[in-house]
């Protein structure tokens, strides 16, 4: 097929708007898949995406559409993340792309992502086309929602396709609009190959396989190709494409949304954002490609069996092959033993990781508290990145600390601008700016410490605005800050697990918090534990866990001893499985009662 | 204190023996009930007796002209069959063992299921101890977990005993149980101390799943006091028996001096017992036997083999389950007696765990026992010298 038509776009979206399911219709529309094959979400293959309703991963898949101009068009969709912590995954999607189907919800209207993602499709120049889906809701306000696309965003809106994309309405309006204003790939399949790499996934079979973008050359089974960033050169064992299943074919040319395999034994020698070329005939520079992806939230993972610490990094390195966005090194803790400390997007990131690593691998995990990467400089002048409260210096050795700021956008309708407004000034927040999109919808602007954020703010917001608010942010910078490493003993002993860094304001509510949670948490013992939470040297709550006082076996009948050692012997277990403090036995679930919010 | 009693039978020659024998009947079963017992059987009466001459018959040759030191019939309610059923077990056993003259036999009954002539049998082959299930002086209590008597039977039960001489009679009381208070814990002391019942059994409810009560109290229809409850009413009976010059001698068994029930304290002396009837255990020879639990199974197996399954006891078992039952009683472990056992010095080997825990220890250059505190929590105790 010619490049001219060929059509390469994604889809952007706030979370909930509908993106998915559009994704879906298209599908349905286009014949790639047949209705018996079709689950809702088809694109979302994890259990946990389809779960939550939401996308992680990039999913490619390319379609045939006849045109009402009679012509057969080559459509390349890839679907992408709606959640603020995945942004930089769609940045990598739009890299491939020309252009970009921008879903809004008619009823919602322009939503905190919707603005951010926006943003990301400009600074890659595409191509955007509005749609506006879920008309068939009885709020739906598709005038309004017209004007705010307009005027919030300054795209025309006029002629936007207006869909539901639940009920099937308007599908080919926007499929018509792809074939229009989507502009067709520019490469040239005669210059040398030049293939970015915007995703990788990992096949027991077949190896690390690169999905890439091909803007020059071709490529064919049997090609030698060279990864720019490692210099590696592979043979080339399959190209396909995606139908959205891998669908191999005989040669990619320039314009594809592909697939490469080529033997390479790990997604680390596949990285993101790399460009293929041809090993015999290389281009001369790479594509731009992304920068490297930080981590933002921070924590440990242990196994809840100590013994099980090979299992679990045999876990994470899985899913750290698929997911490169996940960073891991081993960690010891004098509480929870081996480990590892884990740096992670963003806390959603960070709960489907652990969500992944006790459903997909069944496995029993401690965690320790998010946290964000402090900058500490110390009085001798060094500077130090602390994500771990354990590593954090003596307080006398501390000049100053500084954290990560975001600055924060929230999208509300102006009845809640009150309940936020105390919200974020609980938060840390300080209040930029604030300016009214429409009569129903007001954008407040706040800079706020990344740690509030991931601290229960996003559920905070929630439940004080019906989940009417939405939320954005991106990392704004350092700034000094009055923070404190609250520690918290058991019987007199520090225990490092449970320490977290706070603002000195914060620390007395929270140490008594955290008390309230281990007294319910930790088992009655032989001697009774005090607990208590320390910032400095300085006791600032306390919890007793009361002596246990019954703890026996009952009549022993008819000389059953067996049956006695038995029960002592189950119990012995039960202790066994609980991690030793000092003198003190906690249970695993103690570590993670703390994280639960109030 | 008491002299050790397994130190004195070392001494002698002839193979010691304690018996227990399990009658699985009951008039009606409570409702917290787990263990092997029946309701309103007596259909079945003729038959298990006879396999139980026959278990008997068929295991006992082995351990001929043993002496018996004590008998025990427990249940179920041992009471609730004429007792003729007893007097014949006796009459079986005496086929095989040779009785000590100072023998004690124990059997277990139920208020309102004696009966003066039942009594009479009882004492003239043998019988000298009577241990009665009491539980609660509260009747409302003894309603709501199915106990088919009153207070009022327990006390014309002791009346009935007394008027033929009994001296040995024990009462049963249960703590923890559903709507029970301290107060409750009192008055039922109080009665049984103004009724100079010389031994005391105090065992904390346990409610077992497949148990009437389990449902009762999953369903939310009776409460259960808390463990802080249940510990207050222990020590409770503890003081207030002390008080009383009844001494627990273990950890749920209280009893004036030289009212201790011997059998009892066989099975945390570790001594050999042999047990017949359904579910029975016996412990012979380093090995722990256990007879069919279910009474039909047993009736049918009886005959030819009632052990239902056995288990060799390891060294290392052996020395545990020593530590484990011997921390039991207030004697505690006898240190010298200890390393003659196992050839091990007990405070050397268990230093960590006696330093780590010594709050919960008495220790002396005999003995090491557990202090009153101690006494209560002794399952977390133990499980530190699990390895």
């Amino acid at each position: 097929m010619s490049d001219s038509r060929i059509r390469n776009f994604c889809i952007i979206a706030h979370i909930d708007h509908g993106k998915s399911t559009l994704a879906d219709r298209i599908l349905e529309k286009t014949g790639a898949v047949q209705l018996r094959e079709m689950e809702e979400q088809l694109l979302d293959s994890m259990n946990i995406e389809r779960e939550r309703g939401i996308t992680i991963k990039l999913t490619p898949v390319s379609m045939r559409y006849r045109a009402r101009d009679g012509q057969e068009y080559l459509f390349n969709l890839i679907d992408t993340p709606g959640h603020v912590d995945f942004t930089y995954e769609v940045s990598r999607s739009l890299a491939a792309c020309e252009g970009a189907l921008l879903v809004v919800d008619a009823s919602q209207g322009v939503e905190a992502q919707t603005l951010a993602n926006v943003y990301l499709a400009l600074d890659n120049n595409l191509e955007i086309i509005p749609v506006i889906n879920k008309i068939d809701l009885p709020t739906a306000d598709p005038d309004r929602v017209r004007c705010e696309i307009e005027e919030i965003i300054g795209i025309p809106a006029d002629d936007c396709p207006l869909i539901s994309a639940k009920e099937g309405i308007g599908i080919e309006e926007v499929l018509e609009s792809i074939v229009r204003k989507v502009p067709p790939p520019k490469g040239n399949s005669e210059r040398p190959l030049k293939a970015l790499i915007f995703d990788s996934q990992y096949d027991n079979y077949k190896g690390a396989i690169c999905f890439v973008r091909v803007f020059d050359g071709s490529v064919r089974e049997g090609s030698r190709i060279k990864m720019f960033a490692t210099g590696k050169s592979y043979e080339v064992t399959e190209v396909g494409v995606f139908t959205p299943k891998m669908a191999p074919v005989s040669e990619l040319s320039a314009g594809s949304v592909a697939y490469i395999c080529a033997s390479i034994k790990t997604v680390k020698d596949t990285k993101v954002g790399d460009t293929i070329t041809d090993a015999d005939n290389p281009c001369d520079e790479a594509l731009p490609g992304y920068k490297q992806v930080q981590p933002m939230v921070f924590c440990g993972i242990y196994p809840a069996d100590g013994s099980k610490y090979s299992e679990l990094k045999d876990a994470l390195e899985k899913l750290n092959l698929n997911d490169a966005a996940l960073q891991f090194e081993p960690d010891m803790s004098a509480a929870l033993g081996f480990g590892f400390r884990c740096g992670f997007l963003g806390l959603l990131h960070m709960e489907i990781i652990q969500e992944r690593l006790e459903r997909e691998f069944d496995f029993d995990i401690i965690t320790t508290a998010p946290s964000v990467s402090y900058q500490v400089y110390r009085t001798d002048g060094d500077m130090l990145r602390i994500d771990n409260p354990t590593h954090m210096p003596p307080q006398s050795e501390i000049d100053r600390i500084e954290e990560p700021v975001v600055r924060a956008h929230i999208f509300t309708p102006p009845e809640f601008i009150g309940p936020i407004m105390e919200l974020c000034q609980d938060k840390r927040g300080v209040f930029l700016d604030m300016h009214y999109l429409d009569e129903k919808r007001v954008q407040l602007n706040y800079k706020m410490p990344l740690s509030e954020i991931i601290y229960d703010f996003f559920d905070g917001l929630k439940s004080r605005t019906r989940g009417y608010a939405s939320l954005d942010y991106e990392l704004s910078g350092y700034e000094e800050s009055d923070l404190v490493k609250l520690d918290i003993l058991l019987n007199g002993q520090v225990c490092d697990a449970l320490s977290i860094i706070v603002h000195r304001e914060k620390a007395y509510a929270r140490g008594r918090s955290i008390a309230e949670k281990l007294k319910v948490a930790i088992p009655r013992q032989l001697f009774e534990v005090p607990i208590q939470a320390a910032m400095g040297g300085k006791i600032i709550a306390r919890e007793t866990v009361k002596a246990l006082r019954k703890d026996v076996l009952a009549k022993c009948y008819g000389g059953d001893i067996t049956r006695k050692k038995k029960l002592l012997e189950k119990q012995k277990e039960g202790k066994k499985r609980m991690r030793q403090i000092g003198t003190v036995e906690v249970p695993s679930e103690a570590f993670m009662s703390i994280l639960k919010l109030d | 204190m008491k002299e050790d009693a397994s130190l004195i039978l070392e001494d002698d020659m002839k193979k010691k023996l304690c018996i227990y024998i399990h009658i699985p009947f009951c008039p009606k079963r409570c409702h917290y009930c787990s263990f092997c017992s029946s309701e309103n059987r007596e259909d079945i009466f003729s038959a298990y007796f006879g396999a139980l001459k026959g278990d008997i018959c068929q295991r006992s040759p082995e351990f001929e002209g043993s002496a018996v030191t004590s008998v025990y019939f427990g249940g179920g309610t041992p009471t609730y069959p004429p007792a003729g059923y007893i007097v014949q077990v006796i009459k079986w056993l005496k086929n095989f063992f040779s009785f000590e003259r100072d023998i004690e036999i124990s059997i277990e009954a139920n208020p309102a299921t004696l009966t003066p002539r039942k009594v009479v049998q009882y004492l003239k082959c043998g019988i000298n101890r009577f241990s009665i299930g009491l539980q609660s002086s509260n009747d409302r209590i003894l309603r709501v977990v199915g106990r088919s008597h009153t207070f009022e039977d327990f006390v014309s039960t002791v009346e009935l005993l007394r008027s033929h001489n009994v001296k040995n009679i024990s009462a049963d009381i249960m703590l923890g149980l559903p709507g029970q208070k301290l107060r409750d814990v009192k008055k039922t002391v109080g009665h049984l101390t103004d009724m100079r019942i010389p031994h005391l059994s105090a065992y904390g409810l346990k409610v077992e799943n497949g148990t009437r009560l389990y449902d009762m109290v999953r369903g939310g229809e009776v409460a259960l006091p808390d463990d802080d409850e249940c510990a207050d009413m222990y020590e409770y009976v503890y003081e207030e028996l002390k008080y009383n010059g009844i001494y627990r001698y273990e950890l749920s068994n209280f009893a004036a001096l030289g009212y201790e029930c011997r059998h009892n304290l066989s099975y945390w002396h570790r001594e050999e017992y042999l047990g017949f009837g359904a579910s029975a255990h016996s412990f012979v020879d380093e090995k722990r036997l256990y007879n069919y639990f279910d009474i039909d199974e047993y009736i049918r197996k009886a005959r030819t083999n009632a052990v239902a399954g056995w288990e060799e006891v390891s060294k290392s078992d052996a020395e545990y389950e020593y530590i484990m039952l011997m921390l039991r009683l207030r004697e505690g472990i006898n240190l010298k007696k200890f390393k003659k056992l196992f050839g091990v010095d007990f405070m050397e080997k268990y230093k960590n765990i006696v330093d780590k825990l010594s709050d919960y220890f008495v220790i002396s250059p005999e003995f090491i026992r557990v202090t009153d505190r101690g006494f209560y929590v002794l399952n977390s105790i133990l499980t530190e010298f699990l390895n």
